[in-house]
């Protein structure tokens, strides 16, 4: 339980720390920070408790590409065109996927699944996951982070696998 | 029922949920890369809710020995949604005798027509009491809720818009976009519609159609390469649970 607040704790002030300090220097370097920051969540974790393991590996990376089209399904089927992102951001947008994976499906989904059970920790980390993006996202768009939340913790719940949900969340954030 | 029965309910339920309520909000849902912006628009697109007005900007700049001083005009915003900087003498001398040279940049709602181009920006007049006779920066600010644009576009009253080249290396990397512009006139931040135009060193993850290509190429790419794989999966299974044959003496 203690493991847990602080885990949630951590993981909340990461992620506000980085909305708030993005809107004085810029969003590069405090991104890729950040990411970095949120992946020391994961520290003291077995691999496999996070859901990182080698085995069927082949599938997982499927399953990341699979969540990657549903998480783009939207903003394809409304593509207006055009949105560059600059390579240095293109980075920090990997490197804050990962990061957000490791400690919302990762570090977070374990602690709760271990506290309450694998429903408590889909749900939990999808409710954090959207707290999290709360000051760096309008308060409308926080429905779509909680249900892509949903999305991402089922199928860590799901495939018992973190590769997916890291390698949908990285597509969708270099696509969009 | 099973778990992987239940694993792959909740999955369909979940991946049908998302798009139908991405689906409720206005277009521009991005990943909170950059903050938001609080764009003021002088004619709102339908899905913003914007009261305020953008804010306009005059200058007039010393001419210290003949040479227009350096400096910037930056439009009276909380966060100024357009700002030229310039060098010295990047405006011509007055020829009046006068010490100054007026500068003035406006948000206006008349300009000429955009024709294939898609502006996300308020069209922005800047003029100058004096010619423009050396480059100077131009960084516009753009909404978050909208696409970003890919190019900074000039035009002169009654005249075809045209592409500005643009500076990478002075925009913060989102929500703003620095271009070099070596005259006045009408100035917008937009993209070509249906197509896009790279910038210089960047490398384009999303321009044009390539956000729904990429989407039906994952989308190919997990069927094509999933079906073998259940297959073969659902085979080994079958193998592994089939009783081996018993010989008859």
């Amino acid at each position: 339980m203690a493991r847990l607040a602080v885990v949630t704790i951590a993981v909340l002030s990461l992620e506000w720390t980085r909305a708030l300090v993005e809107r004085t220097t810029g969003p590069i370097p405090t991104i890729a920070l950040g990411g970095l920051a949120l992946s020391l969540c994961a520290l003291g974790w077995r691999p496999e408790a996070l859901g990182l393991s080698r085995a069927n590996l082949l599938p997982k990376l499927l399953g990341g590409l699979a969540l990657a089209a549903v998480l783009l399904l939207p903003a394809a089927a409304r593509w207006q065109g055009a949105p560059i992102l600059p390579a240095p951001l293109a980075l920090s947008a990997i490197a804050i996927s990962i990061g957000e994976e490791l400690a919302f499906r990762g570090a977070l989904f374990a602690a709760l699944e271990a506290v309450w059970g694998p429903l408590a920790a889909v749900l939990g980390s999808s409710l954090v996951f959207a707290a999290g993006h709360a000051l760096s996202h309008p308060p409308l768009f926080l429905l779509a982070v909680l249900a892509a939340g949903l999305v991402l913790g089922t199928w860590r719940w799901a495939a018992r696998d973190l590769v997916g949900p890291i390698v949908g969340h990285s597509i969708a954030d270099l696509a969009l | 029922m099973s778990r992987a029965r239940l694993a792959l309910l909740a999955l369909v339920l979940a991946a049908v949920a998302y798009p139908l309520i991405a689906f409720q909000l206005p277009p521009g849902f991005y990943e909170g890369f950059c903050p938001p912006v609080d764009y003021k628009f002088l004619k709102p697109p339908p899905q913003v809710n914007s009261t305020r007005p953008p804010g306009s900007a005059h200058a007039d700049i010393k001419v210290v020995n003949g040479v227009v001083q350096p400096g910037y005009v930056a439009t009276a915003d909380d966060n100024p949604q357009a700002q030229l900087s310039f060098v010295p003498a990047a405006f011509a001398p007055p020829t009046s005798g006068s010490n100054q040279v007026a500068i003035d940049i406006k948000p206006v709602a008349d300009y000429p027509d955009p024709g294939p181009l898609t502006l996300v920006t308020n069209v922005y007049r800047i003029t100058s009491s004096t010619p423009m006779i050396k480059t100077s920066n131009l960084r516009l600010l753009y909404s978050t809720l909208l696409p970003a644009p890919s190019s900074v576009y000039v035009a002169q009253q009654g005249g075809p818009w045209q592409q500005v080249p643009s500076n990478p290396s002075t925009q913060t990397g989102c929500s703003d976009v620095v271009s070099q512009i070596s005259t006045t006139g009408y100035f917008a931040a937009g993209y070509p519609s249906g197509s896009a135009s790279p910038k210089p060193n960047s490398s384009v993850l999303g321009g044009g159609q390539a956000l729904p290509i990429i989407v039906a190429l994952v989308i190919l790419i997990v069927i094509l390469a999933g079906i073998p794989m259940a297959t073969v999966r659902r085979r080994r299974a079958g193998g592994a649970g089939r009783v081996p044959p018993t010989r008859r003496t």
